[in-house]
């Protein structure tokens, strides 16, 4: 079970890699996004397969020393928190492309009086 | 009284001008029909055919979902001063003959809001979709507590106080439930009346499907809780 979460963290993070490559070769994305995604898949590659070193680490890191359920749950926080400022300017910019097309639609339509 | 019939359409080439020639040119108590199609970014006819035969014909620039078309389209009615407006949908599932009844309560002062259900008279509906309907219908009045027998039901009739007070943001599908939620805010008087469905093979594989309800569900709760 743990070989094949850490085979499917391994293909997810290299999708994504390649996927913002692909979007940096397209000029979609900016170099330093590109570089941004990299690391960070990059580190959640290396995490997955060895997930020993969040403890090598925190005890590196921490005076006090903290529990990795304790470091998976501030991680959980903060990407809920990235999720829902994603989804909320998502929706702001829904909005904002539904009433310029429904302007655009109705700007032929003359009020009748 | 001047009747506008709003119609959303998306790639109906096969059903919009069919739709469009069976809308009835006289009612009863109404001084004015007018037809208003919008076309929410089709790459086929739809647009082409709506220009010659309905009054109208909107186009949205883009696709954005049977929403955002009905929101334009109740835009456009209150923008040419409609006093009463009635939404179908473009893929022939309607009678146009029942538009004559949805009307009749608020002719009557009886109603603001009039759905055509076609759950109280669900003939010929498959049995999935009348399950489907059932379940969204479930799910509506649990997050804006009003119940509807066809909460997604697309005929639906509107007079001008209701045009005025309803405030949609939907783009999809989701409207359906947000209109129930906006008649349950504006404590808007509702009616339901038993509407005929024509389900030929070409409008049974339009309308919404299973993952759709999801997320349905999911805007329906994120219009509850973030608000318009």
């Amino acid at each position: 079970m743990i070989a094949f979460v850490k085979i499917i963290s391994l293909v997810l993070g290299l999708m994504v890699i390649s996927k913002t490559y692909l979007d940096y070769k397209k000029k979609n994305e900016s170099f330093f996004m590109f570089i941004f995604w990299t690391v960070a898949w990059i580190g959640i590659i290396i995490v997955s397969l060895f997930p020993e070193l969040i403890n090598e680490a925190l005890e590196i890191s921490s005076a006090q020393k903290i529990g990795t359920g304790t470091f998976l749950g501030i991680a959980l926080v903060f990407l809920f928190f990235i999720i829902y400022r994603v989804y909320i300017k998502a929706n702001r910019l829904e909005k904002k492309i539904h009433d310029m097309v429904m302007k655009l639609g109705l700007k032929d339509i003359d009020d009748e009086n | 009284m001047k009747l506008a019939i709003v119609i959303p359409a998306y790639n109906e080439e096969k059903a919009i001008e069919e739709v469009l020639l069976s809308l009835p040119k006289k009612l009863k108590n109404i001084d004015k029909i007018i037809s208003v199609v919008v076309d929410d970014g089709s790459f086929d006819k739809t647009h082409d055919i709506a220009n010659n035969h309905a009054t109208y014909a909107i186009r949205h620039v883009i696709n954005l979902g049977v929403g955002a078309a009905t929101t334009t389209g109740l835009g456009a009615a209150k923008k040419l001063r409609s006093d009463i407006v009635v939404t179908i949908d473009a893929d022939g599932q309607h009678n146009p003959k029942d538009i004559e009844k949805i009307i009749q309560p608020i002719l009557d002062g009886k109603a603001d809001v009039v759905i055509g259900t076609r759950m109280l008279n669900a003939k010929g509906m498959p049995p999935l979709k009348i399950f489907g309907n059932n379940f969204m219908n479930f799910l509506t009045f649990l997050v804006f507590h009003k119940w509807s027998s066809d909460s997604q039901s697309g005929m639906k009739a509107f007079n001008a106080k209701a045009l005025k007070k309803i405030k949609l943001r939907s783009i999809g599908y989701e409207i359906c439930s947000e209109m129930i939620g906006e008649i349950q805010r504006n404590k808007l008087k509702l009616k339901e009346i038993p509407i005929e469905v024509i389900y030929t093979d070409y409008s049974k594989v339009k309308g919404q499907n299973w993952i759709n309800g999801i997320n349905v569900l999911t805007k329906m709760l994120v219009i509850k809780i973030i608000g318009k």
